[in-house]
């Protein structure tokens, strides 16, 4: 494994049951990565993620974590909204304050609630809130960890456009001058061109990993310029 | 109804384990509700009461049997007790571990609560004493409780609560966000065997004190108050498990004044307080 590769995935078969969800993938995450995992439903992209985190699922080759990342502790991970159980009740702060456990950061709840802007809903219920400030606090519990990987499980299904833009700024400015990497397991290709530095496409049971050059970042840069206008119109509407 | 408070304290020495038993029932049962209910298996406490049911009318029917053969089963009680709770721990932990989509466990649920339901008294119909115990239990019946019971109940509770103060954070990130509590190191097949024991242990012991009826409805309905009361995860637990030693607090005393059973006051005084809390709320809301 090379000095700056964080996580690689050497010849990797994943099987979900029996069936067979990704054969030989070979690909690694370096340091300060920004990478997005495009594909259909059902194409590998979280058991991929999970892979990461658990063997359960390994039918041949490896994942070589740097020893940073053996014991979880520098790891980050943010689910989807919809997978946190809404029955229980907590407050922003307690909830925040859950993603210090097993970890050495030396982050405070307050200093990342003033990160995403929401210390002044510290003693709120985290489910009168709306989706968007949901998702500034689901990332103030990923910010607290102060890790090294950020993985991030489809964290903008279901929210609309300007808090998925602010969703992603906020990452942007959090991870600035920080050699952290990032994954994000998305749909949604507009944002994996605007912000991330690699693709990787998981299509056929294989993984195809691309750099998102300049030419291709301008090429796009004016269809999301049209689809904001297209959002912004309809909201004014 | 000063009288009543006069008589509950007349009485106290004849009926104080009966009355220890039912609190200390309800709070290690209101402990545990916050598991059942935040892993959504509201069912798993009727189902395990059934099963937990099934192994002691399996422990009164060999009695009954030996009896035929003029042997005497000694340490009845303690086989009862141990049966219910190693019977009530396998299935908990089948049902947590293996049953994860919402549908199946459901499913399951609904048969492990049927097979124990009329195993129990099937196992039992050829021993007069054995139908009895039986029926008693399915009924829930504090009164025969004794001096060992309390002492099996307050041990447990004592235990539980050191588990849940020790892990309470650990405890409540698996339960709101399983995902998120795997991929920082807490094990799902570690935390479902440790919630296991504790659910099936709690049930196992509490049954045969207390009955199904009782053990049902405090292992969910705590819970469920707690959840539409607080805002916060802080002392969740202590809040149950006042809320359900109110219950019953109230239940000893009606039970006198109206000469009513104490169990079945105490589920409906849990009832009548959830149905009180969700108005609360509604109107809040």
């Amino acid at each position: 494994m090379q000095n700056n590769s964080l996580i690689e995935f050497s010849d990797l078969s994943l099987s979900y049951g029996d069936a067979l969800v990704l054969k030989n993938v070979s690909f690694k995450v370096d340091v300060g990565d920004y990478v997005f995992f495009l594909g259909k439903n059902g194409s590998g992209k979280s058991t991929l993620v999970k892979s990461i985190f658990s063997k359960t699922n390994h039918k041949r080759g490896a994942v070589k974590k740097c020893p940073s990342l053996m014991d979880n502790s520098y790891i980050s991970y943010v689910p989807q909204l919809t997978r946190i159980n809404n029955e229980l009740p907590i407050t922003v702060e307690e909830f925040v304050d859950l993603g210090r456990l097993n970890s050495k950061s030396t982050y405070t709840v307050q200093d990342v609630l003033e990160m995403v802007s929401m210390s002044d809903y510290k003693d709120s219920s985290i489910w009168a809130l709306s989706g968007g400030q949901r998702q500034r606090v689901l990332l103030a519990r990923s910010f607290i960890r102060d890790a090294k990987l950020y993985i991030f499980d489809e964290p903008t299904n279901g929210v609309d456009i300007e808090s998925k833009q602010d969703f992603y700024n906020l990452i942007n400015e959090f991870s600035k001058e920080k050699m952290i990497s990032k994954i994000v397991v998305t749909h949604d290709v507009s944002m994996a061109v605007k912000y991330g530095q690699k693709v990787a496409y998981f299509n056929n049971k294989s993984v195809q990993v691309s750099d998102v050059d300049v030419k291709i970042k301008s090429r796009f840069s004016e269809m999301i310029h049209l689809q904001d206008q297209f959002f912004k119109g309809l909201n004014n509407d | 109804m000063i009288e009543t408070f006069g008589e509950i304290i007349n009485t106290w020495q004849m009926f104080q384990h009966s009355y220890y038993a039912g609190l200390l029932s309800a709070a290690s049962l209101a402990l545990i509700s916050l598991i059942i209910v935040g892993k959504r298996r509201d069912f798993l406490g009727a189902s395990l009461s059934q099963v937990s049911l099934m192994s002691i009318a399996l422990i009164l029917s060999l009695e009954s049997y030996l009896v035929h053969l003029s042997i005497e089963l000694t340490e009845s009680l303690f086989l009862q007790y141990f049966l219910s709770i190693f019977v009530s721990i396998g299935f908990a932990y089948f049902i947590l571990e293996f049953f994860q989509p919402k549908k199946l466990h459901s499913h399951l649920s609904v048969v492990v609560y049927l097979l124990g339901a009329c195993s129990s008294v099937l196992l039992v119909v050829n021993s007069p004493h054995g139908t009895e115990e039986i029926h008693q239990l399915n009924s829930s019946s504090l009164i025969g409780a004794n001096y060992y019971d309390v002492i099996v109940l307050s041990i447990v509770l004592i235990c539980s609560l050191i588990y849940f103060e020790r892990n309470y954070k650990k405890l409540y990130l698996f339960l709101l966000d399983s995902e998120m509590a795997s991929t920082i190191g807490i094990s799902s097949k570690k935390t479902h065997l440790e919630f296991s024991i504790l659910i099936g242990t709690i049930i196992g012991v509490s049954l045969k004190v207390v009955g199904f009826l009782f053990c049902f409805a405090f292992s969910v309905l705590p819970a469920l108050c707690v959840i539409q009361l607080r805002t916060s995860m802080k002392s969740f637990h202590w809040f149950a498990m006042a809320l359900a030693s109110l219950c019953v607090l109230i239940s000893f005393y009606f039970s006198m004044y109206w000469d009513m059973p104490l169990t079945q006051l105490a589920v409906l005084f849990a009832l009548l307080q959830y149905f009180f809390i969700s108005i609360l709320q509604m109107q809040k809301t």
